[in-house]
């Protein structure tokens, strides 16, 4: 059974001050918060084409739709299934599809992999970014997905295999540790996905503990493990390359500030315009006593009443300079 | 981890072509342990994808897809997916309660020659399993099982 718990009154605030204390906007916020969002899959086109297996689910009885245009691959059940369900169909363990929440689509929506790309994920598990972009780089190409610890790599490993992915090579190290080793070995990426471990603000509808586990001082310890890591990882792109850094949270500390770190301490990057398909709202230049960087309204922040869906934070970074 | 030579993959090929009419295997072939095979198709090369193994922690390299036994090949649940446009040999088509059987880690009790063979239902390869003579051996990894 559901158990919503309240949220903290210093989240309250700071909410409503993302939100621009618009009543109405807080009050939406707040009440989605306590709703659970639609499930929705990604077909694996690496295994079946979304228009097949959109079939074997109509078969079944369940009311389906692709909601985003020009991503047919994206699949929103409609029906309200039983838990678990998703994961016991026989679609699923034969990998046509990958249970994933729309949001979580676009970090790779955003970078765009080619099959000629090297791409880093380098917070990889459970997978769900890293074999998205497999199936569309169909399989050619290269990513090293990254994580650091034993279950998240089994996860991943076991992710990965459902999906039949075999461009990947997959890694396990700290992220400190994994930008040294790579630059010794001299190897650059043209595309990064910098996917940081976060307070999960943004998965409240999904993990309603996420509520009673906040606090800022939690998101002060992530802000400066996201430094550390988006920093390191940021040496590894090679110049004219693209990262992309993400989380599932609003916190500023854990997203524009963690831009701003990277543009302080970087002056041959800049941030890019990306768009996405699906409603969102443009980075802050100002949380507090602190000032970001103007062109951080090119980041896109998603809040999950905006789209019945989940929250979520995009930003996407080049690197300048000529190729040598 | 060991990339496979062409002599070596050539004689896995040649395997693969007799139990199960595999005529192409495009991609890299990876020996990670004893048994397991594991396909890369990406742009690394194999001198690569050594230097990347001797310098970091490499957990796997591509897909695993086959098993090698005593006995001959067993092609995993994804390494069916990835070659079943090339599968001709030693296909078994399963009813619907076989099927379900199966996917659900049972046994099949079905009297056949002894060999590997690919289970198809419903025109979708669901798994290879070893034929004892008496009953299909059950490899549907348990994580991948349909649970009730």
């Amino acid at each position: 059974m559901r158990t919503n718990y309240e949220p903290k009154p210093a989240f309250v605030e700071r909410i409503s001050i993302l939100l621009d204390n618009n009543k109405q906007d807080i009050e939406k916020f707040f009440e989605t918060a306590k709703t659970k969002p639609k499930k929705s899959i990604r077909v694996n086109t690496l295994k079946i084409s979304p228009e097949k297996l959109l079939t074997k689910l109509k078969a079944k009885g369940w009311d389906v739709s692709q909601p985003i245009p020009n991503s047919p691959e994206i699949i929103q059940i409609q029906s309200i299934l039983q838990p678990g369900e998703l994961g016991k169909t026989k679609e699923h363990l034969l990998g046509y599809y990958y249970v994933q929440e729309i949001t979580s689509m676009m970090p790779i929506l955003a970078l765009q992999p080619t099959k000629e790309d090297i791409l880093l994920d380098c917070c990889a598990a459970p997978g769900s970014k890293t074999t998205q972009a497999a199936a569309i780089m169909n399989n050619k190409g290269t990513i090293i997905a990254n994580d650091v610890s034993i279950p998240r790599i089994k996860a991943l490993s076991s992710n990965l295999e459902r999906q039949s992915t075999t461009n990947t090579i997959i890694t396990r190290h700290d992220a400190v540790t994994l930008s040294q080793k790579l630059k010794k070995l001299n190897l650059q990426f043209n595309k990064i996905l910098v996917d940081a471990p976060c307070s999960g603000e943004g998965n409240m509808r999904v993990s309603p503990r996420t509520l009673l586990e906040w606090s800022e001082g939690l998101l002060r310890s992530l802000s400066r493990k996201q430094k550390r890591i988006a920093s390191e990882i940021l040496q590894l792109l090679q110049p004219e390359g693209e990262m992309i850094y993400s989380t599932c949270t609003h916190a500023p500390e854990e997203n524009e500030e963690v831009i701003q770190h990277l543009l302080d301490n970087n002056p041959n990057i800049e941030i890019q315009e990306i768009s996405l398909p699906i409603k969102t709202r443009p980075g802050i230049i100002k949380w507090k006593d602190k000032k970001f960087h103007k062109d951080m309204t090119k980041c896109h922040r998603i809040y999950h009443h905006d789209n019945d869906m989940e929250g979520f934070f995009v930003c996407k970074i080049k690197k300048l300079g000529d190729k040598k | 981890m060991k990339i496979m030579r062409s002599s070596q993959k050539k004689k896995i090929l040649n395997q693969l072509n007799e139990q199960f009419g595999i005529t192409k295997l495009p991609y890299l072939l990876l020996q990670f342990g004893k048994e397991k095979l594991r396909t890369y198709s990406g742009n690394f090369s194999g001198e690569e994808l050594n230097k990347l193994d001797n310098n970091l922690r490499i957990e796997t390299i591509g897909l695993y897809f086959v098993k090698q036994q005593i006995d001959g090949l067993r092609l995993t649940l994804d390494g069916i997916q990835l070659f079943k446009d090339q599968i001709t040999k030693n296909i078994l088509n399963l009813d619907d309660k076989q099927a379900d059987d199966w996917l659900h880690g049972n046994d099949l009790l079905i009297k056949l020659d002894r060999s590997y063979k690919i289970l198809k239902h419903n025109n979708e390869f669901i798994g290879c399993g070893k034929s004892t003579g008496e009953r299909i051996t059950n490899s549907v990894p348990k994580e991948r099982r349909i649970k009730n």
